[in-house]
């Protein structure tokens, strides 16, 4: 069953008598680590059909996991889903992308359309944020959008990513109390897992970092700044002092850089540098830091580089990355731009670039602050 | 008796004789209130029916009600995210004060006049019949339009979007925006053939929206009017097949040095003549509370009301939300620009005291630039009441 997300794959399940045994536990947890840990979940090529049913009963089981972690590690595990989907639509050693499953697909998930010409409600449901992809580049017809195969297939992606995500978490009354132990053992698991992926890459930036002696033009600037003495806004005090901690800078080092603000408080200080050590707090990503005017262009980011924090800055600039330049600075990453070169390639360029990067997940132009205010007219 | 007391007094006979209609799905809405100094003093209400909100009305007497474009499982939940959004309106709000009238830098942002409110009316009007009606095919049934009260329209895309999210609304106000396009996303430059190829006129959406703006001030020989100088204009009139070359994709059938220039000129004039101006936030924000048609706007006394949707060019904002009557009332007005209502003008005024019909007095009060007369003691209060109507405009 290769979309067990879908209406039919539902239906299926539902009509049976269905038994959570160990290979459908253990089959979800590595669904959930992989998506989590590497945003990508590998498909299972096998006529074996009780294999074949684990396969398809793990997703729900998957999706209980998952519902115990924060909002972007359930991002992560859905990137995982559509990468899992991409395997379908671009079939191993093929040199162009199956449209006709995409058509299949696009059918299942309820997507309204006529070859390449989709309806505008659609569209908008399930718009891809890649930059090509905003609205006003679109050619808007009669309540449709035309769009060229490669952004019909960013949309059915965007589809699938929305229906993962579409009721997560599930509420810890919502899940059978005989599952609940194994549940919780397999969420433990997945934090094992994560914690140590964490520290490896923390570790690996943050000796790059170092070793390199290159740090983030952006966050060099805002200590420039600091140390002339300017007030610093408040995004881009948090972002240096996180930055800096999480490279592994001494705490007395990132008091001594603050000492020149002009409304400088020790104690204050090292409280708060103290609470993020604590917290292990990342900087913003570029994205953000970006929305917040602190990004420069010499950061050469969120562009070609893939480079969406300023963490992978040192890193990826050393070369010690795996799948660098290109690849990501996580081992997910490098997995990922491996497993879609080996795909094939697509109007004239690797299948993953023809295809997006669908399954990066983070935003590629800023997104407006939303608040919660009142128009005043 | 203070201003505030007397407005409400105003408002209050208001509410307790006229029933106020409910938006549709009251009972999913989340409602917030204003009081004289703020907007919003107080959100997360909700009412089980019209007769519930109408009671609240007449009993508490709000200067502003505001009610959630969302619909929410639990409207009166907070914070916000245990609401259950349960999807929403589409709603974009055109407001005169920001369209970049001329006129607004006479009379400031606090004030509008015939001439906004007419830029703001034609650019609903835009955003109704080219891009609802015509690309977005949005029956007109579905629309509904609201002036709101104070300076501006506000429209409403009932259904067919209603489970659009922010990021997808945020598209849509772009692309009635005009923001967006560049250079890059509009022509591609074959520098083989040392050809620029771009848009038609029939292509669909803003790419060919903005060749067809160019080719109609081609055709008419007033491409200077786009802020393209005028040897370039030029030597597009010399080429007669110019507009045909165009038409075609072809862009590159008169050479132009600086394109980039030349195209950025071209794609701020199309901003201007065909975008329509909402206000961005008011559209992508899932969350945001919207002046409620029916209600009395506390900034002007004047009625938010629906407009039907067919008789919005003919609407007149100075006559037909005015609601309060033309008893005479006397009062001391520290500044105040010219403005029309029912068809008469007032002001302009400096420090003067004058009688003005009931309507036009609460207009005055409401903005804060009067006091009632009998409140008006020596220069002195009157320089107060100035300083405390410029610091409550500025905080609002």
């Amino acid at each position: 069953m290769r979309y067990p997300f879908t209406k039919t794959a539902k239906e299926l399940m539902s009509a049976r008598a269905v038994n959570i045994d160990f290979r459908v536990m253990e089959r979800a947890t590595k669904r959930v680590a992989d998506g989590i840990l590497r945003e990508s979940i590998p498909t299972l090529e096998t006529s074996d059909r009780e294999l074949l049913e684990a396969e398809l009963l793990s997703y729900p089981v998957a999706r209980m996991i998952v519902s115990s972690f924060e909002s972007p590690f359930r991002h992560r595990y859905a990137n995982g889903e559509v990468s899992r989907v991409r395997s379908y639509l671009f079939p191993p050693g093929a040199s162009d992308p199956d449209m006709a499953e995409a058509e299949r697909l696009a059918k299942e998930l309820g997507i309204d359309h006529r070859g390449n010409v989709m309806s505008l409600r659609s569209y908008l449901l399930n718009v891809p944020k890649e930059l090509d992809c905003r609205l006003i580049l679109q050619k808007v017809q009669e309540g449709n959008v035309i769009l060229d195969d490669r952004k019909f297939l960013l949309v059915v992606s965007e589809a699938v990513r929305n229906l993962v995500e579409t009721g997560l978490p599930i509420m810890p009354d919502s899940i059978p109390v005989e599952l609940k132990k194994d549940i919780q053992t397999a969420i433990k698991d997945v934090e094992v897992q994560l914690k140590d992926l964490q520290e490896a890459q923390q570790q690996r930036a943050a000796i790059a970092a170092r070793a390199s002696g290159v740090m983030a033009p952006c966050m060099t600037k805002i200590i420039e700044r600091a140390r002339a003495g300017e007030n610093l806004p408040h995004f881009a005090r948090v972002a240096i002092a996180n930055y800096l901690i999480k490279i592994g800078k001494p705490i007395d080092d990132v008091v001594e850089i603050f000492s020149h603000t002009p409304n400088f408080n020790d104690k204050t200080t090292r409280y708060q540098l103290e609470f993020i050590q604590k917290k292990g707090y990342s900087p913003p990503s570029c994205q953000n830091m970006d929305t917040y005017g602190l990004r420069l262009p010499e950061c050469h980011c969120l562009g070609a580089t893939r480079i969406k924090n300023p963490m992978q800055y040192g890193f990826k600039r050393s070369g010690r990355g795996r799948g660098a330049p290109k690849g990501g600075e996580a081992e997910g990453k490098t997995v990922k731009y491996r497993r879609s070169r080996s795909t094939g390639t697509y109007v004239g360029t690797s299948a993953s670039d023809a295809y997006g990067d669908v399954g990066g997940g983070g935003m590629r132009r800023r997104r407006g602050a939303e608040g919660f205010g009142e128009e005043d007219g | 008796m203070d201003e505030e007391s007397y407005v409400r007094e105003r408002f209050k006979a208001y509410y307790a004789s006229h029933w106020t209609r409910s938006p549709h799905s009251v009972g999913s809405r989340e409602f917030g209130f204003g009081s004289w100094t703020k907007t919003i003093e107080s959100r997360h209400y909700a009412f089980v029916n019209e007769k519930e909100m109408n009671s609240y009305l007449q009993r508490n007497v709000p200067f502003f009600i505001s009610y959630s474009e969302a619909y929410y499982k639990y409207p009166a939940a907070r914070p916000i995210q245990k609401k259950d959004w349960n999807g929403g309106e589409v709603v974009f709000d055109i407001d005169a004060n920001e369209l970049g009238c001329e006129c607004t830098e006479q009379h400031g942002k606090d004030w509008v006049c015939d001439i906004c409110m007419t830029r703001a009316k034609d650019c609903a009007m835009r955003l109704i019949d080219d891009f609802l009606v015509k690309e977005f095919m949005v029956p007109k049934n579905e629309i509904e339009v609201n002036f709101s009260g104070n300076r501006g329209y506000h429209i409403h895309v009932t259904s067919g979007y209603e489970r659009i999210k922010g990021y997808a609304r945020k598209e849509i106000a772009d692309y009635v925006n005009g923001n967006g396009i560049e250079y890059d996303n509009m022509f591609v430059e074959d520098k083989v053939r040392r050809k620029v190829v771009g848009s038609r006129p029939s292509d669909g959406g803003w790419k060919g929206r903005i060749a067809g703006l160019f080719v109609h001030h081609l055709k008419n020989r007033t491409l200077e009017g786009l802020g393209i100088s005028k040897p370039t204009a030029q030597k597009f009139y010399n080429r007669i097949d110019a507009a045909d070359r165009i038409e075609e994709g072809n862009w590159e059938a008169v050479h132009v040095t600086d394109k980039k220039k030349l195209f950025d000129k071209l794609f701020e004039a199309a901003r201007r003549e065909k975008g329509c101006f909402v206000d961005e936030g008011v559209t992508f924000d899932t969350s945001k509370l919207i002046r409620m048609p029916d209600s009395i706007h506390g900034k002007s006394g004047l009625l938010s009301q629906r407009i039907p949707i067919n008789d919005l060019a003919k609407y007149d904002w100075t006559r037909k939300p005015v609601i309060f009557n033309a008893n005479l009332v006397k009062v001391r007005v520290v500044k105040a620009q010219r403005f029309t209502l029912m068809g008469k003008t007032f002001g302009p005024y400096e420090n003067a005291t004058v009688d003005l019909p009931e309507y036009a007095a609460v207009y005055l009060l409401c903005k804060k630039v009067a006091i009632l007369a009998e409140n008006a003691g020596g220069l002195d209060e009157v320089e107060k009441a100035l300083e405390s109507a410029a610091g409550t405009s500025a905080s609002n």
